[in-house]
C-alpha cells in the first residue's frame, strides 16, 4: 500500500511553504506571546461573528438586552428620587447579564453535545468564554454608556460619568470574581455561591443600611470609584491572561 | 509519535485502564474491544479531554497536556456522541469549528467544500442539520475532524449509524488518511478495521491484550479453528466440547465454526483463523448478545 507512493515527492506550493515557515518560526519563538498579541491573533482567526456558537445565543442576547431596555425605559413609575436605585440596579445588572449569558452558552454546548469537540480545538471553550468576556465587557460598557445617556436625558439627577463609572466598576469587579472562580476550577456550587453572594450581598447591604449603601453609590467620590475600577480592570486582564492559557477539559460547571 | 507510559485511569474506586504502555507512529490503528472495555476512556485521554490518573502521554517526547494548543492544533477528534447546533447547516457549523481551530475563513471555505464532497454531503451543505439522519450527522463529524488536516486523527466509533455503503466508503477514506498520519479508530465491529488497519490494539481486563498486525493476532489461534457440519440436535452437546464461534444453517445441517485446543476429530476441517474468531474467543465471557 505504502510502497507505490514512494516515488512521488509532493512539493509544497508557495503558500503552503510560507505557512510552514511561519509555523516553524512561531514554534521556535513559542512560549508565551504577549497577551495582547495572542488576543489580536484570536480576533483575526476567529472573528467576532463566530463568538456565538449558536443562533439561539444571539436571539437570547437580544432578548436580554430588550428586557433590560424595557425595564429602564418603559417602566413609568421610576421616580426621579430613585436615583440611588438606578445606580444600584446598574451595579447589579451589568455583570449578572454576562454571567447568565455565559452559563447559557455553556449549557447550550453541553446539551447539544458540542462541548467535547470544541474542547479539542485550538481555541477551547474556556478560551472562547474568556475572549467573549472581553468582547462582552466592551459591548456592555458601550451599551451602558448609551443607556445612561438615555437616563441623563430623562432624569437630570443622574450624572453621566458617575453612572458609567459605577456600572463599569460593577462589571469589572464581578468579572474578576467570575474569572477567579472559573480559573480556580472549583465546582458548580462555588460558581452559584459567588453569583448568589454578589446579588444577596448587594441587596442585603441595601436592606440593612440603605443610607450607607446609597451614600456609597451616590456620594462616594468618583476618584475612589475610578481607583477601584482601575484596580479591578488590572486584575481582570491578569486573570484573563492566566485563564486563556489554561486547559482543563474536565471543567467547572 | 505518541507514547503512552504506564497510563492508568480510575473513576473513583473503579479502574478503567491499568498500566497501559503503547506506541503509535504513522499509520492506521484499530482499537478493537467490546463495549465497556475502556476504548472511550483511552481516546478521551489522547484527546486531552481527561487526564490519566497515573502515567503520561507523550507526543514526540512532550507531554500532550503541557503542549496545550500546540497539540490541539495537530489533533482531529470525533467523539462517540457527536453533537451539533440544531439550527446550523453543516457549512455554518464547520465554519464555526474551523474558526476555533484557527483556520482563516477563506481557507476554511475551500476546505469545507472539499471535505463535504469527500463524505458525500455536498448537496445538503446549506440544509439545517436537525433534519439529518444519524449517518449524515456522523459524516459531518468525520469532516469536522479533518478540517485542520490533523497529524493525529482520533475517531471514537465513527461507523456507528452508517449504513453498509457508507461504511465501505468510510473504510476507503480511512486507509487513504492512514498513509501519512496517525489514525486511531475505535470500534467493536471487527469488519470496520480488519481489512484496513496496519495494527490492531485490543484491550482486555483493563490492559492491552494485543497490539499487532491482523495476521500476527490471528496466528495466536493457528491450528485451533475448525469448521464442521453437525445435526441441529447435536448442537448443545457440541457446546460442551468446544468453544463455538458461529453457526449457520445449511440444508438441514448446522455448520459450526469453533475453537478446540486438543486432538481434533478427523471429521473437522481446519480453517484459517480470522480476526473475528480471535475477538469472539478472547471476549467470549463478555460479548454475548453484543456483536
Ligand atoms: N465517567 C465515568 N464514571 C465512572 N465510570 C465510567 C465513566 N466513564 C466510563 N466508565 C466505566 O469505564 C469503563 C470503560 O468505559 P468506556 O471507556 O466508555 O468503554 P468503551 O468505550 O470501550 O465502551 C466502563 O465500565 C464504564 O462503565
Ligand atoms: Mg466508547
Amino acid at each position: 500500500m505504502m510502497r507505490k507512493e514512494k516515488m512521488h515527492i509532493p512539493m509544497p506550493d508557495d503558500e503552503r511553504m510560507e505557512m510552514e515557515i511561519k509555523k516553524i518560526v512561531a514554534q521556535g519563538l513559542r512560549r508565551q506571546p504577549s497577551f495582547w498579541v495572542s488576543l489580536q491573533t484570536i480576533v483575526q482567526q476567529i472573528g467576532f461573528r463566530q463568538l456565538f456558537s449558536d443562533r439561539s445565543e444571539q436571539v437570547y442576547l437580544w432578548m436580554m438586552a430588550l428586557m433590560v431596555g424595557v425595564i429602564f425605559f418603559v417602566k413609568p413609575d421610576l421616580a426621579v428620587e430613585q436615583v440611588a436605585d438606578v445606580y444600584a440596579f446598574l451595579f447589579l445588572v451589568s455583570p449578572v447579564l454576562f454571567f447568565v449569558f455565559s452559563v447559557y452558552t455553556y449549557a447550550n454546548k453541553i446539551t447539544n453535545g458540542t462541548y467535547e469537540v470544541e474542547m479539542t480545538c485550538k481555541y477551547d471553550v474556556y478560551q472562547m468564554i474568556a475572549f467573549r468576556m472581553l468582547a462582552f465587557s466592551i459591548v456592555t460598557i458601550v451599551m451602558n454608556a448609551a443607556m445612561i445617556a438615555g437616563f441623563v436625558a430623562l432624569y437630570e439627577n443622574v450624572a453621566f460619568l458617575r453612572a458609567l463609572v459605577i456600572s463599569t466598576t460593577g462589571l469589572f469587579v464581578f468579572s474578576v470574581f467570575f474569572l477567579f472562580v472559573m480559573w480556580k476550577r472549583r465546582s458548580t456550587m462555588t460558581v452559584v455561591v459567588v453569583i448568589g453572594s454578589w446579588l444577596l450581598g448587594n441587596i442585603l447591604a441595601k436592606q440593612v443600611n440603605a443610607s450607607l449603601y446609597n451614600d456609597m453609590l451616590v456620594h462616594l467620590p468618583l476618584v475612589v470609584y475610578a481607583l477601584v475600577l482601575i484596580g479591578a480592570a488590572y486584575m481582570y486582564v491578569q486573570l484573563l491572561k492566566k485563564f486563556m492559557r489554561q486547559h482543563n477539559a474536565e471543567g467547572v460547571f | 509519535m505518541i507514547v503512552l507510559k504506564d497510563v492508568s485511569k480510575r473513576y473513583g474506586d473503579f479502574t478503567a485502564l491499568h498500566d497501559i504502555n503503547l506506541e503509535f507512529t504513522n499509520g492506521l490503528y484499530g482499537l478493537l474491544a467490546p463495549n465497556g472495555a475502556g476504548k472511550t476512556t483511552m481516546i478521551k485521554m489522547l484527546a486531552t479531554l481527561m487526564r490519566p490518573s497515573g502515567g503520561e502521554i507523550l507526543y514526540d517526547g512532550k507531554d500532550i497536556f503541557q503542549m496545550e494548543e500546540t497539540y490541539r492544533t495537530l489533533l482531529g477528534y470525533l467523539p462517540q456522541q457527536f453533537g451539533f447546533y440544531k439550527n446550523y447547516s453543516p457549512k455554518q457549523y464547520l465554519l464555526y469549528l474551523a474558526a476555533l481551530k484557527g483556520i482563516g475563513k477563506k481557507e476554511a471555505l475551500v476546505k469545507i467544500e472539499e471535505l463535504l464532497e469527500k463524505v458525500a454531503l455536498p448537496d445538503v451543505m446549506n440544509k439545517k442539520m436537525k433534519k439529518f439522519s444519524g449517518g449524515m450527522i456522523q459524516r459531518v463529524g468525520i469532516a469536522q475532524a479533518l478540517l485542520n488536516d490533523p497529524k493525529v486523527l482520533i475517531l471514537d466509533e465513527p461507523t456507528a449509524g452508517l449504513d453498509p455503503k457508507e461504511r465501505a466508503r468510510f473504510r476507503h477514506l480511512l486507509s487513504e488518511l492512514g498513509r501519512d498520519r496517525l489514525v486511531l479508530v475505535s470500534t467493536h465491529i471487527v469488519s470496520d478495521i480488519e481489512s484496513i488497519a496496519n495494527e490492531i490494539v485490543m484491550i482486555k481486563n483493563r490492559q492491552i491484550l494485543y497490539k499487532d498486525s491482523v495476521e500476527k493476532i490471528c496466528q495466536t489461534l493457528e491450528g485451533h479453528v475448525y469448521e464442521t457440519s453437525i445435526k441441529y440436535e447435536e448442537l448443545d452437546a457440541f457446546r460442551n466440547r468446544a468453544i463455538l464461534l458461529s453457526e449457520k444453517q445449511e440444508q438441514g445441517n448446522t455448520i459450526v465454526r469453533f475453537i478446540h485446543k486438543g486432538k481434533p476429530d478427523v471429521a473437522w476441517l481446519p480453517v484459517t483463523p480470522q480476526l473475528e474468531d480471535v475477538f469472539l474467543y478472547e471476549y467470549r465471557d463478555d460479548v454475548d448478545g453484543e456483536v
